[in-house]
């Protein structure tokens, strides 16, 4: 690696507008694109001072900051276009948290990259609503968030309360929400309003290990830990009253359900078994790469196909999950007011992936081409008018539904033409870490936090007391600061701004 | 479980600690042999899950890990302990002994004991879900002249 | 792609014909011209010479008189369109004889000619009557009148009967499209054609297109509720984990 003053390595980036910057080649060895990344002022400040501690002598962290990731994948072969940086980025395994990236299928040496997927594959949120108001839920907050806790499997060591064999597991990695369907655990429309249907095509169960559907099978329908939630929000803004109209929310107050999970311990293992797979790849195929995190092998080669066919069966896997936990909230509501899902209109709005590769077709200086393209902690934006969105939002473009941490609000935004011109139909996922999970422990007090929850008006579920700290929101960047950079930067539209007022966690 | 009358039940000392990282946790764990650090760092990686003051050892099973080297063989035997815990028997460790240490040849292999119950709900409190073991920022210290061995794992959480 | 084409204008040794020698290309556009276009008088027909080293010059003129639009120059496209063109022609001079055996004629000659005794098969639909009738009707419905009066009664028809049906009648409440007209003019962006009229008709057609695509999607979600009629069980088991505290 180069080692360069913070001074020197700032001669390689470049400030284009108030909310973009570029990573000029050269930046870190063997780019073979530029690199770019999305900021407004204060994320701004928060980037460079990664960088900037980075650069100080004798660190040496287990990541790099962000921005030289960013750098690092566009040194990856057959990327095409950039590298980009969306405003909630932050190191990660690899590639950055929040990094997207685009290779062309028809050349060969392009890759695929389990760490531009990230550990928790088909990651991901899916936002319900209600026909119910803030004064209907508010005399019985309390019971609802204790029904929705007593409803849905949270934590470490969970298990799923749906049953589920082994031959059921296979069905519903091939199937996906199709399986979900089949079995009656969610509604036609909800097929029609998640991303690819919820279900890609190519997966394939017979090249996932056997390790990674022992883990999975007692995680099915659990809720997970971290990050993960289920929240009961509030329509707290509309700025677009059209768009918002065409998901059915119509006024403020209206109650929604925002459920964030992922493939649990299935995809984890996944990941980890690819990992182990490309490692060896990479040095039969003479791939170099600028850090051994970003293991990887050409996407046509044995182990890119095996790494597509099961990571499609790890992302079906989470759309069963958060399927089966749609069933468990719906079934909390129905309980709790004594009224069938049906008559709350308690529809899925829509149900995005944030750690996902899916082969795409986009326009690369102005000819189309066949790309794979990677988004870790990065949601899809497609615009209006484009073929694969429903049918429910063919005027408005797809909705993207970004979740935000403990206590802090959560968005509603929709794609744009330009965010398809600019980052491959590509916009933010979330808040992102701002300090470390020990940081946080120290610096914030479990009932300092609580107090603070209980005064904003939140009940809260947690399974993890420690927890409560490592997710406060002082932990995580501002939401809005990342939101706003992507609506001001074109590549994607403030749609609604939802306000929790119950979360359960794992 | 009869076999757990005959054995020696007494926990090891704690020689770990958990370092500060972005996104995820870094285990850190010494002892006065590399082996005795493997098990401390196995040991860290379960405290994390959960508090290991309320764990009984109630059950054993043996697992065996294996790897090319140094690093992978440190990385294959945190993943079958995380493997352990995350389906049959879900077992809770809050101790472990290895009973094979080969860091010689061809193939590095480990063999070890692992001592605790099954994880239950209401009994043992809920702390970090472990996603994953990884290999970045992986250190592995061996000082024999000081007697200090040390190692160093990022986990995914 | 043209054999069977050229088989129909009797070309000579059809079968052998290959488009992308130009030599042979010459040939075939000088024999079209010849035999069937006749643009030209046949003692000054410059594409004729086929040997002659301005035949590529005398081609584009040729072009031009038969106002030829394909741009590319000594390709299939433009063989295609020539051959076409001969056939357009052929066509056009036989007109009553290949009509005998278009689909319309024969679907009529095998159908027994009934004697409707239903008045309104006996309507003229050209008459004025029949005009000033559908436009009254329509004006009643408040629908705007199409120029064709039968395109005007489709519309009619597709308002009574939807609107006008029994359950209508009874239930109007479930049948009155409710809530606020979306506003196609301002919402729907990315059509910038210049003519506002042109724009309105282009963003009319993509509101058409949703209606169709919507109604493809209900289908679809008809159908999978009638397979789950049939497979659905859902069902959980508290015993399998624990929940809540």
């Amino acid at each position: 690696m180069v080692v360069r003053s913070y001074n020197d390595e700032l001669k390689y980036l470049e400030k284009i507008n108030n909310y973009c910057w570029r990573i000029k080649i050269g930046f870190q060895p063997n780019m073979k694109v530029e690199g770019c990344f999305y900021v407004n002022a204060a994320l701004e400040k928060l980037m460079l001072e990664e960088l900037r501690n980075a650069c100080r002598p004798g660190m040496t962290g287990g990541f790099l900051p962000g921005v030289k990731q960013i750098a690092n994948v566009a040194a990856l072969p057959g990327i095409v276009g950039r590298s980009i940086g969306l405003p909630d980025v932050h190191s990660g395994y690899g590639f950055a948290i929040g990094n997207m990236a685009a290779f062309d299928v028809n050349d060969p040496q392009s890759i695929v990259s389990p760490g531009g997927v990230g550990f928790d594959i088909n990651c991901g949120v899916r936002l319900l609503r209600t026909n119910l108001w803030e004064k209907d839920v508010l005399p019985v907050k309390e019971q609802l968030a204790q029904s929705l806790f007593d409803h849905i499997p949270v934590g470490v060591g969970s298990k799923g309360i749906i049953p589920m064999n082994a031959r059921d597991l296979d069905e519903a990695l091939e199937m996906g929400m199709d399986w979900s369907l089949r079995e009656g655990y969610v509604w036609a429309e909800d097929k029609e309003h998640c991303e690819e249907y919820g279900r890609m095509l190519n997966a394939d169960p017979a090249t996932v290990s056997m390790r990674a559907k022992k883990r999975g099978l007692p995680q099915l329908g659990t809720l997970g830990a971290g990050n993960h939630y289920a929240e009961i929000q509030v329509v707290d803004e509309i700025y677009d009253k059209w768009a918002a109209c065409k998901m059915g929310i119509e006024e403020k107050g209206q109650v929604c359900v925002m459920i964030h999970s992922g493939s649990r311990g299935f995809g984890h293992q996944v990941a980890t078994d690819a990992l182990v797979q490309m490692e060896k790849a990479m040095k039969r195929y003479n791939i170099e790469t600028n850090d051994r995190q970003l293991a990887c092998s050409h996407i046509n080669s044995e182990e890119g196909q095996n790494y597509l066919k099961s990571m499609a069966a790890a992302a079906n896997f989470a759309w069963v999950n958060r399927s089966s936990m749609t069933f468990l909230s719906r079934q909390a509501f129905a309980k709790q007011f004594n009224m069938s899902p049906d008559d709350l209109d308690m529809h899925v709005i829509y149900d995005v992936s944030h750690n996902i590769a899916k082969i795409e077709e986009h326009l690369v200086d102005g000819k189309p081409k066949t790309l794979l393209v990677h988004r870790k902690g990065s949601t899809r934006a497609f615009p209006p008018g484009h073929p694969l969105i429903p049918v429910d939002y063919q005027l408005t473009g797809q909705p993207v539904l970004i979740g935000g941490t403990m206590g802090t609000c959560s968005y509603v935004l929709t794609g744009t033409e330009s965010g398809m011109e600019q980052t491959f139909g590509s916009t933010c996922h979330g808040a992102g870490r701002a300090l470390s999970r020990a940081k946080s422990r120290r610096n914030l007090n479990y009932t300092d936090v609580l107090r603070k929850l209980d005064d904003m008006g939140i009940s809260i579920r947690v399974a993890s007391p420690k927890l409560v700290m490592e997710e406060a929101p002082e932990s995580y960047k501002n939401v809005t600061d990342v939101v706003n950079t992507c609506h001001a930067a074109g590549i994607s539209n403030k749609c609604i701004k939802l306000r929790p007022i119950a979360v359960i966690k794992g | 479980m009869m076999n757990l009358l005959n054995e020696n039940l007494t926990l090891a000392p704690c020689k770990y600690e958990y370092l500060d990282h972005t996104a995820d946790v870094q285990l850190h764990a010494w002892g006065n042999s590399l082996k005795e650090a493997f098990e401390q760092c196995g040991i860290a990686m379960f405290g994390y899950m959960t508090n290991l003051s309320t764990v009984e050892v109630q059950a054993v099973h043996t697992i065996e890990a294996s790897g090319h080297d140094l690093e992978s063989l440190l990385f294959h035997f945190l993943d079958e302990l995380l493997f352990l815990f995350s389906c049959d028997p879900f077992l809770i460790c809050n101790k472990l002994v290895i009973s094979e240490f080969n860091t010689e040849g061809e193939e590095f292999r480990i063999e070890c004991k692992c001592y605790g119950e099954e994880f239950t709900l209401g009994k043992h409190p809920q702390g970090t879900e472990v996603k994953a073991i990884t290999y970045s920022a992986m250190q592995i210290i061996i000082e024999p002249e000081q007697n200090n061995y040390e190692v160093f794992v990022i986990i995914d959480i | 792609m043209f054999k069977r084409k050229l088989s129909a204008l009797q070309y000579p040794n059809f079968d052998a014909v290959n488009a992308t020698d130009e030599k042979q290309f010459r040939k075939v556009i000088a024999w079209l011209e010849e035999n069937k276009i006749k643009k030209y008088k046949s003692n000054n027909r410059p594409i004729s010479d086929i040997n002659s080293s301005n035949w590529k010059k005398s081609f584009e003129q040729y072009k031009k008189d038969v106002s030829c639009p394909v741009k590319s120059n000594l390709t299939i496209e433009e063989l295609d369109w020539f051959v076409n063109f001969a056939l357009d022609i052929e066509y056009l001079k036989n007109k009553s004889k290949y009509d005998q055996h278009s689909l319309a004629v024969l679907k009529s000659t095998s159908i027994p000619n009934v004697v409707a005794d239903n008045p309104l098969d006996c309507l003229d639909f050209a008459s004025k009557d029949f005009k000033t009738g559908i436009e009254c009707i329509a004006q009643m419905l408040k629908i705007s009148p199409h120029p064709n009066p039968l395109v005007t009664l489709k519309a009619c028809s597709k308002l009574i009967c939807s609107r006008f049906n029994q359950n209508a009648i009874k239930n109007p409440n479930d049948y009155i499209i409710k809530g606020t007209a979306f506003p196609f003019e301002d919402a729907i962006k990315g059509y910038e054609l210049g003519d506002v009229v042109l724009q309105k008709a282009a963003k009319c057609l993509r509101l058409l297109y949703i209606q169709n695509l919507r109604e493809l999607q209900t289908q679809c979600n008809e159908s999978i509720v009638s397979v789950q009629n049939m497979t659905a069980n859902p069902k959980t088991d508290t015993k399998l984990g624990k929940v809540g505290k």
